[in-house]
């Protein structure tokens, strides 16, 4: 249910995205989604593993450092898949938050060091830096820094850390006087509040106070801090928009299946005019975002933090836009937890509110783009 | 021998459509929300006919450009950018069209070139009284006595009558056929007997439509495109290409750089809430032209749009008429003020916009036939 089938991208990403495609209808059926959700927190260990080996944290790593060298267009047809999925496992947080900070680190020696473990998925890493709920940009760091001999001594918390019960060390980012810096840790203290998301998820609030760090563990100094954490949560926004875009593609699907299938008044529901014009609409709105999407995996790095905006706050409304009226055109059936349509609209729901809001981007995504009106206030 | 356009380089060709829209495109012409009367535009097209531009699409030897897809696209992104408001265009991109494609070569030899030479404007015959969305059910007949075709009854929304000599019609010339299957195409002169046409004065306060009446109309036998009975396949040859130039991002792009200079000069634009609709017009405005882009794109590989292009004719009407309601609240309490309100030295019409996007989600197939069509076609349903 998509236009133009026939032009497709080229045949390395056809393969990828038929790869994953496999992957998902084999490990994440919704019955596996199901049991990873019983105190897991939406993570299989067996779907990690595989996942990992296939490469798929290490698509934007360089081949000299053992990933794959794609581009963000394969990595867009990645996560698009996994979104159709609805898996929860964290690829988009350890590949763009952690591995690609580690990639774009100017210290080289820290990085061969934990580089390979990360990509191979044998050490599941996390971030932490949200000062809150409101945080959306590096300027919005929680933890801070003041140098003690030779390194530094941390101190404040870090909000909605995502994935932190299932990591073995992370990154943490830290304000200081002359910027943001960003250091290593082996072992993250343990939380000191866990929230439960609608997808399962878990999100952490981690306190960083009394912890120290030697100057071994710095990813990125102060004055490049900011712009290391900036891009990488651009990314991240990237694959969540597209994340968002795939789960959208299957519940309209499962929608317009459902209005094929149900019969009411001697008929199917999919033969009533109001319900098809409906349906439309919703598919018009996904593929206005397909485009959305389209631009940011082509527009090139110095134009990602404007379009990766754009993409995530036009995913984001269509996914919560098409999770609404999914429920709405199956009726009851689609208000119970039993339905798979559940798995995905609090997946969706999920993804909309992390990193930023669809209002949020879309005002950010403004103010790149018209920079004389914002001059002009 | 005219130029090979195909073999320039893009950028070159491109370059020589601005310096000639540059140079010789009148001012008045320019970034206009209505639409061109011919005592306006006839200047405009006899220059382009002079410098052999005024048919891109026709081949060479019929006297076009003879452009291909990726150089078609090219010509109307220049035209497009530079806010060159659309001319009398439908005897060129409709009916010498489908002259080219259908017509015998008497029609071509005597028809296409007084198109080129702006002798004969062309109007298109197809809506009726009780046949718009559901064109195949059009009433106006067409009865053969001896070398005559005799042409009764009513067309209506036909575009600029007024100012045309010549109209195709379509009349159905098999009342036992099937909806669809009995239909002829004829060319008539506007001067033949018989034709009245009466302007319908629209929202807007112009007269862009008018109703043409057949009373006992008498044309020549040959003056019929194709076979007798064969005109709806005709007619629907075209449609494909019409429904991607009622999608391009054009008329919501030219809206919405009017909306931001109308609201910066109205002080609407400070307001964080007038901010919030405005950053969200402007993103449907990029997003649409990204997927006009696609369709672009998709026409050049494959030479053909299929039924998804109704996407396009969907969402891009309806944000040109989104826009110009914002165009109305930028106006505040001028936002209803029916002459132009003066913007430094240019003038700005918010009730102009509110008007003149009203028709572009009825037109060319309304929105809802569009949503049929995707329903049907794309998801399967129906």
């Amino acid at each position: 249910m998509q236009m133009f089938k026939t032009t497709d991208g080229p045949e390395h990403r056809r393969q990828l995205r038929e790869s994953v495609s496999t992957f998902v209808s084999r490990n994440a059926t919704p019955e596996k989604l199901r049991s990873s959700l019983q105190g897991q927190g939406g993570y299989d260990a067996c779907r990690w593993t595989e996942a990992a080996g296939s490469g798929w944290l290490a698509l934007l790593v360089p081949e000299a450092l053992d990933g794959i060298g794609m581009e963000l267009a394969d990595l867009s047809a990645l996560h698009q898949e996994l979104g159709r999925g609805g898996l929860r496992d964290p690829l988009a947080e350890v590949a763009l938050l952690v591995i690609e900070a580690i990639v774009k680190s100017d210290k080289t020696a820290l990085r061969d060091r934990i580089l390979p473990d990360v990509i191979a998925g044998e050490r599941l890493a996390c971030l932490a830096w949200a000062a809150d709920a409101s945080a959306f940009d590096a300027t919005m760091t929680g933890p801070q820094a003041t140098p003690q001999g030779d390194g530094w001594r941390l101190s404040g918390t870090a909000d909605c850390v995502a994935f932190a019960d299932q990591a073995t060390g992370g990154i943490v980012a830290a304000r200081l006087p002359e910027g943001v810096a960003l250091f290593w840790l082996d072992h993250l203290p343990a939380a000191v509040a866990r929230s439960p998301q609608a997808d399962g998820t878990i999100l952490s609030r981690i306190d960083f106070t009394g912890v120290t760090v030697e100057r071994e563990q710095l990813i990125a100094a102060p004055d490049s801090g900011v712009a290391l954490l900036d891009h990488c949560l651009s990314l991240a926004r990237l694959a969540y928009a597209a994340q968002l875009l795939g789960a959208s593609e299957t519940v309209l699907a499962m929608t317009v299946d459902y209005l094929k299938t149900r019969q009411q008044f001697g008929q199917a529901l999919g033969r009533f005019q109001a319900l098809q014009h409906r349906a439309v609409d919703l598919f018009v709105q996904v593929e206005i975002a397909r485009s959305a999407l389209m631009r940011a995996e082509h527009g090139g790095e110095d134009s990602l933090a404007r379009n990766a905006a754009a993409a995530k706050a036009r995913c984001s409304e269509l996914a919560r836009r098409i999770g609404r009226e999914a429920i709405q055109l199956h009726g009851a059936i689609g208000y119970t937890q039993e339905y798979d349509l559940s798995l995905f609209v609090n997946r969706i729901i999920t993804l909309s509110a992390q990193l930023g809001s669809a209002r949020r981007h879309r005002m950010s995504w403004f103010t790149q783009q018209f920079p004389a009106l914002e001059a002009a206030e | 021998m005219s130029r090979d356009y195909n073999a320039m380089d893009e950028a070159d060709f491109r370059q020589m459509l601005r310096d000639f829209i540059a140079a010789e495109c009148p001012p008045q012409l320019i970034n206009r929300a209505d639409r061109l009367r011919l005592a306006e535009a006839r200047d405009w097209m006899l220059k382009l006919s002079a410098q052999g531009w005024l048919a891109p699409s026709w081949p060479v030897e019929h006297g076009g450009m003879g452009l291909n897809i990726e150089k078609m696209l090219a010509f109307n992104d220049e035209f497009d950018s530079a806010g060159v408001t659309r001319h009398l265009d439908i005897g060129i991109v409709m009916l010498g069209m489908l002259l080219i494609r259908f017509g015998s070569d008497a029609q071509k030899a005597y028809y296409l070139p007084r198109i080129l030479s702006v002798t004969d404007i062309w109007c298109q015959g197809y809506s009726e009284p009780n046949a718009g969305s559901d064109l195949a059910n059009l009433r106006t007949s067409a009865v053969l006595e001896g070398n005559e075709w005799v042409i009764n009854g009513q067309k209506i929304w036909t575009t600029l009558a007024q100012d045309s000599t010549d109209i195709f019609v379509l009349a159905r010339t098999d009342l036992q056929a099937k909806k669809q299957a009995g239909i002829t195409f004829f060319l008539a002169r506007m001067d033949t007997p018989g034709i009245t046409v009466r302007p319908i004065r629209t929202l807007a306060g112009d007269e862009e439509f008018c109703e043409v009446f057949f009373d006992n109309v008498r044309i020549p036998k040959d003056a019929v495109v194709g076979d007798i009975n064969q005109g709806w396949t005709l007619a629907k040859a075209l449609l494909g290409f019409e429904r991607l130039t009622h999608g391009s991002p054009k008329s919501a792009q030219m809206a919405l750089n009017r909306l931001q200079s109308f609201a910066q000069v109205s002080g609407a634009m400070a307001d964080p809430a007038f901010r919030d609709t405005f950053s969200a017009l402007a993103m449907d405005v990029a997003d649409l032209t990204a997927t006009y882009g696609r369709f672009a794109e998709a026409l050049k590989s494959s030479g053909a749009l299929g039924p998804e292009v109704s996407v396009l004719k969907l969402f891009g009407p309806d944000l040109y008429q989104r826009i110009s309601e914002a165009m109305i609240d930028a106006g505040q309490a001028y936002g209803a003020l029916l002459d132009p309100v003066a913007l430094g030295q240019d003038q700005m019409d918010p009730m102009g916009s509110y008007y003149f996007s009203r028709p572009t989600t009825i037109y060319g197939g309304a929105s809802e036939i569009q949503r049929n069509i995707l329903a049907k076609t794309l998801l399967g349903l129906g």
